[in-house]
C-alpha cells in the first residue's frame, strides 16, 4: 500500500514539473488574449506564484541522498524524434533544482514590480514575461542537449521584446545588440552540441557528457568542444571581453527585465558551463581553464573599476555583475568541491542580491525618473525603508559575512586559491576584487543613500506623487508602499537565511558537484595517485 | 518512344525555354516579362513530359506528375502575379520593370 | 567547565543583543520611539550579567594548572603536555551548528570559551552596557534614536561573536560585522558629508585589512585543512592553533611548499589586525571616525572594536610567536605607530581628535607588547585602556554636550568651575592615560615597558619617550580645557556634532541648551544618566591596575595564562627558541615559574616603574608650564619650529598621500577602463559586425541594383559557370 502511495507521489511531482513548464506558456497565451490589462497583471502574477508554489514540494521531496546525484528526478519523457536522437525529456537534478527555484522565486517579484511602471501595452508585456519564464524554466528542466539549446535560445525572444518595447531611450539598439551577441555565441554552442550528440548517438545531456569524457573522444576533440561551449556561454555569462552588451541591456531594460536578466538569464551561461564545458573539458584541457581563470580575474577587477566611475546606478550595478560573474566562473574553473559549490551558491546569491538591487533602483526611478548618481543624494532621510533595503542588498552584494554573498564569494576564492589548476595567485587577485567591490558599492551608497538630501525637482514630493497618480493609477508615496515592501521582504529574508544557513544549499550540492568534478578529473591529485588511477576514478 | 523522337521533343522544349529567356532579358514590360517566364515554364514542362513518356515503360510516372504539379503552380502564380502587376500599374501608371528599382533595398 | 551555567548559556551572550537590535530596529521607528533604548539595555544588560557569571564561574574553577613546570632537558613531548587533563579544565569549545560545508571546508558556528574570551566578553558587554546607558542621555531627542540603539545592539552582537568564535571564519564574521556597525555608526549623522565620507573610509580601509585577513584564513585552510582554532577542543590536536606548534608531527609531514608558506600566515593576518586596530599604514580611518556620536567613539573606536586586532593576535599566538620576523614587524609597527600618533596628537585642538590619536598610540603600545612575546601585558593594557579611554571620550562627550557641540580646546578654558563632576572624571582619565601611579594606565603600560626592556632596549626607549609625550598631550588638554580662566563658547558650533541639519529645521537635540545658549557658562549640563556610567568607568580607570598586581597569585595574568592560546603560544615559543630566552611571565604563568626569574622581573619592574614615573612627571610638568602657567610660551615654542608644526598639524600629509597615490590612480584606471570598454572592446565588436556589413554593401553596389534583367543575367551567368564547372 505505501509502495503505491509513493509511486503516486512521484507521478504527482512529475506532473508538477510539467506544470511548472506548461503553466507559464498557457498563462502567456491567456494574458495575450484577455481584454483587460488588469486581468493580465493578475493572471501573470497568479501563474508565476503558482509555479513557485509548485517548486516547494519539489524541493521538499527531492531525494538528496540519491546514489546517482546527477540523475534526473521527477523525470518525464514527453516524446522523442528517434531519427535524430532528440528526446523531449524533462526533470531536475540536485543542481538545476536550485536554479529552478531561483527562477520561480524571482519571477513573481519581477512581475509584481512591473505593476506601477509598465503602462504601455501591458497585456503583451505580461505575456512576454510569462513566455520568458517558461523558456528559462525549460533550460533548467531540459535533460536533452537540443531541448536545452532550444529553450536557451527561446529566452532571447521574450527578452528582446521586453527590452525593445518597454525599455529606455536606446532600447532598440540595446535589444538588437543583446540578441545578436548572445545569438552569435550560442551558434558555436549549438555546433558543439550537435557534434557531440552525433558522436554519441543521442542528445541526453548526461549520456553526451559521459561519452565526451570517455576514451572514445580524443583530447583534440574535447578541446574544440570546450571552445565551442565556452564561446556560447561566455557571451551569456558574460566574461570579460564579451560583456559590452550587458551594461547597455541592463540600462535600457525595464526594471523587471533587468531583474530577470541579472537574476536568471546570466545564470544560464554559468549553468551551461557547469553542465557542458566543465565536465567535458575543464579537467583535460588545463591550459584553457587557466585562460578562463585569467579572463575571470580581468573581469573581476576591470568590472569593479569601471563600475566605480559610472554615473548611472543601473550601469554601476550592471558592471558589478561583470565583476561578480567573474567570481562565479572562477569558482567553476577552480574545479574543486569548494569552488564549484561556492559558484553554484554564487549563482543563487547573485540572482537574489543583484536582482533586489535592480528592484530598489527601479523603485527610485519610478519616483524620480532619474538614475544619475549626481542627481540623487541622501534618500535615507526621505525614504528610510527604501534605504534599509538598499543598504541591506548592498551589503549582501559586497559579501558581508552573515549575509548570503559572503559564503559564496569566500568559497569561490578559496576554491581558486587551493585549486591545482589555478593556485594562490588567482586567489589573491580575486580577493582584490572584494576590496574593489566594497569601493564601488559604498561609493554608490554614500552618494545615493547618505549625504544631504537632494532629489531632482527639489523636495516638492507632494506634487510628484500627485502627478504619478494621474498617469499610473497608483499613487507612489514618498517611501515604499506596501506592494513594494512585499516584493522586497522575501528577497531580504532569503538573503539573511542563506547567509546564516548556507548549508541548506551547500550540503545538497556536495554529492552532485563531486560527481561532476571526479568525471572532469579535476579533483586535486591525491599524493601518489597517478593519472590512470584518476581516470579509473572518473569511469566510476 | 525512341531516343530520336525524344530529341525532337527536347529541342522544342529548349527552343521554348530560350525564347522565354531572351524575352525575359530584353523586354521591360512587366506583363511581357511574366509571359516570358510562363514560356520558360512550358519549355521545362515539355521536357518533363517527354522524359516521362520515354521512361513510361519502366513504370515511372514522375514526369507526368511533375507536369500536373507545375501547371497547378503556374496557374496559382499567374493569378497572383497578374494581380500584383495590376496593383503596381495602379501605383506608378507604368508597366516598366525599372520603375521599381528601389525595391532592391 | 562544560557544566558551568555561563558556558551553557553562552549562546545567549551574542543572541540577546541581536534580538534587542532587531526589536529596536524594526519596532523602534513606529512604536518604541523614545523608549528604543530599552531592548538594548535589556539585551546588553543580560549579556553583561551572563558574561560576568561566566567569568566568575571560571574563576571558581581556577586554578586549572595549565602547564607543568618544565625543566630544561625534560623529554616530555609537546603533545603530551598539551593533553594534560587540567589543561582542558579551563577551555571548552561549543558547537552550535554547522555553518558552511563544502568539500573539505567545514565551518561551525560555535564558541571557544576560555579565560581570554571571558575577559574580553566582560570588557565588551560591561563597557558596552555602561555606554548604552550613557547614550540614552547623550542621544536624547535625536532623530534616528532607535536606529542608534539598533546599531549598538548589532555591534555588541558582532563583537561578542568576534571574541567567542571558535574558528577563523566565524571570527571573520564578527570582524566584518563590527566593521559594518562602525560604518553605520560613524555615518550616523549621514546628512553630514564629512560623516558619510568618514564612514566609507573606515569601511574601505578595514576592507584592505580584511583582504589580508581573508587570504590568511584561506592559506590556513589550505595548509592545515581546517579553520577551527582547537578542532574538537583543546588537547585533541585537531585545530589550527595546536597543529601549528613547531616540532609537531603535523608540520613535519607537510609538503615542502606548504611548510614554506606557513611564515606568510602571520603577515597576512597581521594586515587585518593593522586595519582593524588602526596601526600605521592603515590607521587613517580612526581619526575621521570621530564624526560619529561620542558614545560610539568611546565604545567602538576606543574600548572594544579597535582592540580586536590585539585580541586576534593573542588568540592566534601559536601562529605568530614562532615567527620572529612577524613578531618583530608587529612590535616595530606598534612602536612606530605609538610615537607617530602621539606626535600628531601634540598639535590637535579637537578634544576627540586628541583622544583618537591617543587611542592609535595606545593601540601601538598593545601591539608592541604582543609583538614582544607579552600577550598578557597587551591584554592587560587593553582592559585598562578600555576603562580610561571610554571614560575620557564620554567625558568629552559631556563637555561637548555642555559646550553646544564645541570641542575645540582653543575656545574653552577653566571648565573646572562649569562642569565640576566632569572635571573630576576627566582628571581621573587623564591621570590613567598619562600613566600616573596608582591609576590603571600606569600598571599596564609599565608591564609593556618591562617586556620591552627585557627583549628590546631600542623599542623600550621609544616607548618611554612616547609615554612622556602621552603625559604631555593629555595634560595639555586638561590644563587648557579645565584649568585657567573660565572661557565658554556662546555660539552653537557649526554643524553641531549632534548632527541636525538646519535646513530641515527639526527640533534641536537639546532644546534646553539651545534656549539657554547664553547661559551656558552659569549652567552645568551633567545629567545623571550620563554621569553615573562615568563614575563606574572612573572607578575602573583608577583601580583596574590592581587586577594584575604582580605579587598576587591570582591575578589577571595568571587567569589569562590558563587560556589555551597563551599556553600553546608559550609552548611554541619554547619550542622555537628556548625556555631561557622567553620568560613565562608575559604569558601569564608567573606563579609557577622559578623564583630567580621572578625576582629578576620584579627588579626590572621597579627600575622601569621609576623611569616611567619620571617620564610621566616630566610630561605633566611640561604641559603645566606651557599650557597653564604661561600659555603664550607654548605658542612661542611652536612659532620657533614652523615646519614641524605644519607637518604635525597636517598629520604628516598621510591622507593626501593616500589620495594621490592610491585613490586617484585607481579611479583614473577605472575611467581608462571605461573608455576602453566603450571604444576599444565595443569597437572591436563593432568591427566584427562591420565586415559582413561591408560585404553586403559591396554586393548591393555591384549586383543588387534592382534591375530585373540584371538579376536574370547574373543568374544565367551563374548557371553557365556551374554547368561549366560540373561538366569540364
Amino acid at each position: 500500500m505505501p509502495e503505491t502511495g509513493k509511486l503516486n507521489m512521484d507521478d504527482a511531482l512529475g506532473l508538477a514539473v510539467i506544470a511548472i513548464l506548461a503553466l507559464p506558456m498557457l498563462g502567456a497565451v491567456v494574458c495575450a488574449l484577455v481584454r483587460n490589462a488588469r486581468d493580465a497583471r493578475w493572471i501573470s502574477l497568479i501563474t508565476s506564484v503558482a509555479c513557485f508554489l509548485l517548486t516547494i514540494p519539489l524541493l521538499a521531496n527531492f531525494k538528496w541522498q540519491s546514489r546517482q546525484p546527477l540523475a534526473a528526478q521527477f523525470y518525464s519523457a514527453l516524446g522523442q524524434i528517434e531519427s535524430i536522437g532528440f528526446n523531449l525529456h524533462i526533470g531536475v537534478d540536485g543542481i538545476s533544482i536550485w536554479l529552478l527555484a531561483l527562477t520561480t522565486f524571482l519571477m513573481p517579484l519581477a512581475i509584481a514590480a512591473s505593476f506601477a511602471s509598465i503602462r504601455e501595452r501591458p497585456k503583451e508585456y505580461y505575456a512576454w514575461m510569462l513566455a520568458l519564464q517558461a523558456s528559462m524554466v525549460g533550460v533548467f528542466l531540459a535533460r536533452d542537449g537540443l531541448l536545452f539549446y532550444i529553450f536557451f535560445e527561446l529566452t532571447l525572444v521574450p527578452m528582446f521584446f521586453i527590452i525593445g518595447i518597454w525599455g529606455g531611450p536606446q532600447r532598440r539598439y540595446a535589444a538588437g545588440k543583446f540578441f545578436l551577441f548572445t545569438f552569435t555565441g550560442s551558434l558555436f554552442m549549438l555546433a558543439a552540441i550537435i557534434y557531440l550528440g552525433l558522436k554519441t548517438g543521442e542528445f541526453e545531456i548526461n549520456v553526451m557528457v559521459e561519452h565526451a569524457r570517455s576514451s572514445l573522444m580524443s583530447d583534440r576533440e574535447r578541446f574544440w568542444l570546450l571552445l565551442g561551449f565556452l564561446a556560447g556561454f561566455a557571451v551569456k555569462v558574460p566574461l570579460f571581453p564579451l560583456h559590452t552588451w550587458l551594461p547597455l541591456a541592463h540600462t535600457e531594460a525595464p526594471t523587471a527585465g533587468s531583474v530577470i536578466l541579472a537574476g536568471v538569464l546570466l545564470k544560464l551561461g554559468t549553468y551551461g558551463i557547469l553542465r557542458f564545458a566543465l565536465p567535458v573539458g575543464f579537467g583535460t584541457v588545463p591550459a584553457v581553464v587557466q585562460i578562463v581563470g585569467i579572463v575571470c580575474l580581468v573581469g573581476i577587477i576591470y568590472g569593479a573599476l569601471v563600475a566605480w566611475v559610472q554615473q548611472d546606478i543601473k550601469k554601476l550595478v550592471a558592471y558589478s555583475s561583470v565583476s561578480h560573474l567573474g567570481f562565479c566562473v572562477l569558482g567553476l574553473a577552480a574545479l574543486n568541491v569548494e569552488g564549484v559549490s561556492g559558484s553554484i551558491l554564487y549563482m543563487i546569491n547573485h540572482g537574489l542580491s543583484t536582482g533586489a538591487l535592480f528592484l530598489v533602483v527601479g523603485m527610485i526611478y519610478d519616483r524620480y525618473h532619474t538614475r544619475d548618481i549626481n542627481e540623487l543624494s541622501g534618500l535615507a532621510r526621505k525614504m528610510p525603508v527604501l534605504a534599509f533595503f538598499f543598504i541591506l542588498f548592498t551589503l549582501s552584494s559586497i559579501g558581508l559575512p552573515g549575509l548570503n554573498g559572503f559564503v559564496s564569494e569566500f568559497l569561490t576564492i578559496l576554491g581558486a586559491f587551493k585549486s591545482p589548476h589555478l593556485g594562490v595567485g588567482y586567489g589573491v587577485l580575486a580577493a582584490l576584487g572584494i576590496i574593489l567591490g566594497a569601493v564601488y558599492m559604498l561609493h554608490m551608497a554614500a552618494r545615493v543613500i547618505w549625504g544631504p538630501l537632494k532629489t531632482p525637482g527639489g523636495d516638492q514630493h507632494g506634487h510628484d506623487s500627485a502627478a504619478h497618480e494621474a498617469d499610473t493609477g497608483e499613487a507612489l508615496p514618498v517611501d515604499l508602499n506596501r506592494r513594494e515592501v512585499a516584493i522586497l521582504v522575501p528577497i531580504a529574508l532569503a538573503v539573511v537565511v542563506l547567509g546564516i544557513l548556507p548549508n541548506l544549499v551547500l550540503k545538497t550540492l556536495e554529492a552532485p558537484v563531486r560527481q561532476l568534478i571526479i568525471g572532469a578529473e579535476g579533483e586535486q591529485p591525491q599524493p601518489g595517485m597517478s593519472k590512470p588511477q584518476l581516470a579509473a576514478a572518473g569511469a566510476r | 518512344m525512341t531516343v530520336l523522337v525524344l530529341q525532337r521533343y527536347l529541342a522544342v522544349g529548349a527552343i521554348l525555354f530560350v525564347i522565354g529567356l531572351i524575352g525575359f532579358m530584353t523586354r521591360r514590360n512587366l506583363i511581357v516579362l511574366f509571359l516570358s517566364t510562363e514560356l520558360m515554364f512550358q519549355g521545362i514542362a515539355v521536357n518533363f513530359i517527354a522524359f516521362g513518356r520515354y521512361h513510361m515503360g519502366q513504370g515511372f510516372f514522375h514526369g507526368q506528375a511533375f507536369v500536373v504539379f507545375l501547371l497547378v503552380i503556374a496557374a496559382a502564380e499567374a493569378s497572383l502575379a497578374l494581380g500584383l502587376v495590376v496593383l503596381l500599374f495602379r501605383r506608378r501608371n507604368t508597366l516598366d520593370a525599372d520603375a521599381w528599382r528601389e525595391l532592391k533595398g | 567547565m562544560e557544566n558551568l551555567v555561563g558556558v551553557k548559556l553562552a549562546y545567549l551572550i551574542p543572541l540577546l543583543p541581536l534580538i534587542g537590535a532587531m526589536v529596536a530596529g524594526f519596532l523602534g521607528a513606529r512604536w518604541l520611539k523614545e523608549k528604543s533604548h530599552w531592548p538594548i539595555w535589556i539585551g546588553v544588560g543580560l549579556s553583561a550579567v551572563l558574561s560576568f557569571v561566566l567569568l566568575f564561574g571560571m574563576i571558581g574553577k581556577w586554578p586549572g594548572r595549565a602547564v607543568a613546570v618544565q625543566k630544561p632537558g625534560e623529554e616530555a613531548s609537546l603533545t603530551t603536555r598539551v593533553l594534560s587533563t587540567e589543561f582542558k579544565a579551563m577551555a571548552v569549545s561549543v558547537n552550535w551548528y554547522q555553518w558552511i560545508e563544502a568539500g573539505d571546508f567545514k565551518v561551525e558556528a560555535g564558541a571557544l570559551i576560555d579565560p581570554l574570551t571571558a575577559v574580553m566578553l566582560c570588557v565588551v558587554c560591561g563597557i558596552g552596557l555602561l555606554i548604552t546607558i550613557y547614550a540614552a542621555g547623550y542621544m536624547k531627542g535625536e532623530k534616528g534614536y532607535f536606529r542608534f540603539f539598533a546599531y549598538l545592539g548589532l555591534f555588541i552582537f558582532a563583537m561578542t561573536v568576534l571574541v567567542m568564535a571558535n574558528n577563523f571564519v566565524l571570527l571573520y564574521l564578527g570582524w566584518e560585522g563590527v566593521g559594518l556597525c562602525s560604518y553605520l555608526l560613524i555615518g550616523f549623522y549621514f546628512e553630514k558629508p564629512a560623516a558619510r565620507e568618514a564612514a566609507k573610509k573606515a569601511f574601505l580601509v578595514n576592507r584592505i585589512g580584511d583582504f589580508g585577513f581573508g587570504l590568511g584564513i584561506m592559506l590556513i585552510f589550505v595548509i592545515f585543512g581546517t579553520v577551527s582554532f582547537f578542532g574538537n577542543g583543546p588537547g585533541t590536536n585537531s585545530g589550527v592553533l595546536e597543529l601549528a606548534i613547531p616540532g609537531g608531527n603535523f608540520l613535519g609531514a607537510l609538503e615542502p611548499w606548504k611548510r614554506q608558506a606557513i611564515p606568510w600566515i602571520p603577515f597576512l593576518l597581521m594586515v587585518g589586525a593593522f586595519g582593524k586596530s588602526a596601526q600605521f599604514p592603515l590607521y587613517v580611518w580612526l581619526p575621521d571616525a570621530m564624526e560619529g556620536p561620542t558614545p560610539v567613539s568611546a565604545l567602538i573606536h576606543a574600548a572594544t572594536m579597535v582592540t580586536a586586532g590585539v585580541y586576534m593576535i593573542v588568540r592566534c599566538g601559536t601562529l605568530f610567536v614562532p615567527n620572529s620576523a612577524a613578531m618583530f614587524t608587529i612590535a616595530t609597527v606598534g612602536t612606530f605607530t605609538a610615537i607617530f600618533a602621539a606626535c600628531i596628537a601634540l598639535r590637535q585642538f579637537d578634544l576627540k581628535k586628541v583622544f583618537a590619536y591617543s587611542t592609535i598610540s595606545q593601540l601601538g603600545f598593545m601591539f608592541a607588547a604582543v609583538g614582544l612575546w607579552s600577550p598578557v601585558p597587551g591584554i592587560f593594557h587593553l582592559v585598562t585602556h578600555a576603562f580610561f579611554k571610554a571614560l575620557l571620550f564620554l567625558s568629552s562627550g559631556v563637555v561637548m554636550h555642555a559646550m553646544l557641540g564645541h570641542l575645540d580646546m582653543r575656545k574653552m578654558s577653566g571648565l573646572r568651575k562649569v562642569l565640576p563632576k566632569t572635571h573630576l572624571l576627566m582628571l581621573t582619565g587623564c591621570l590613567a592615560l598619562a600613566g600616573v601611579p596608582i591609576f590603571a594606565g600606569f600598571w599596564s603600560k609599565d608591564e609593556i615597558l618591562v617586556s620591552a626592556w627585557v627583549y628590546n632596549k631600542g623599542i623600550f626607549l621609544v616607548l618611554l619617550f612616547t609615554a612622556f609625550l602621552t603625559a604631555y598631550y593629555t595634560f595639555r588638554l586638561y590644563f587648557r580645557v579645565f584649568q585657567g580662566p573660565v572661557m565658554v563658547p556662546t555660539e552653537p558650533a557649526e554643524g553641531h556634532a549632534h548632527g541636525h541639519d538646519e535646513e530641515h529645521g527639526h527640533e534641536p537635540v537639546d532644546e534646553h541648551l539651545q534656549g539657554q545658549a547664553h547661559a551656558a557658562a552659569e549652567h552645568s549640563h551633567e545629567p545623571n544618566i550620563m554621569i553615573w556610567p562615568l563614575i563606574v568607568l572612573a572607578v575602573g580607570a583608577a583601580l583596574a591596575g590592581f587586577l594584575n598586581w604582580p605579587e598576587r597569585e591570582k591575578s589577571l595574568g595568571g587567569f589569562l595564562g590558563e587560556s589555551p592560546s597563551l599556553i600553546l603560544a608559550h609552548l611554541a615559543t619554547d619550542a622555537r627558541y628556548n625556555a631561557a630566552y622567553v620568560l613565562p611571565v608575559p604569558f601569564g604563568a608567573e606563579e609557577i615559574h622559578d623564583a630567580a626569574v621572578r625576582r629578576q622581573m620584579h627588579s626590572d619592574h621597579l627600575k622601569v616603574a621609576l623611569l616611567s614615573i619620571l617620564a610621566a612627571g616630566l610630561g605633566i610638568y611640561s604641559a603645566y608650564s606651557l599650557h597653564l602657567k604661561n600659555r603664550s610660551r607654548g605658542e612661542e615654542l611652536v612659532a620657533r619650529y614652523p615646519g614641524l608644526t605644519r607637518a604635525l598639524e597636517a598629520k604628516f600629509w598621510v591622507d593626501e598621500v593616500y589620495q594621490a597615490a592610491v585613490v586617484e590612480p585607481l579611479r583614473g584606471l577605472g575611467r581608462l577602463f571605461y573608455a576602453i570598454d566603450r571604444y576599444v572592446v565595443d569597437g572591436f565588436v563593432w568591427l566584427i559586425g562591420f565586415v559582413p556589413q561591408l560585404f553586403g554593401f559591396t554586393l548591393k553596389l555591384s549586383t543588387q541594383r534592382g534591375s530585373l534583367q540584371g538579376y536574370a543575367v547574373t543568374m544565367l551567368l551563374a548557371v553557365v559557370v556551374i554547368l561549366l564547372v560540373l561538366f569540364l
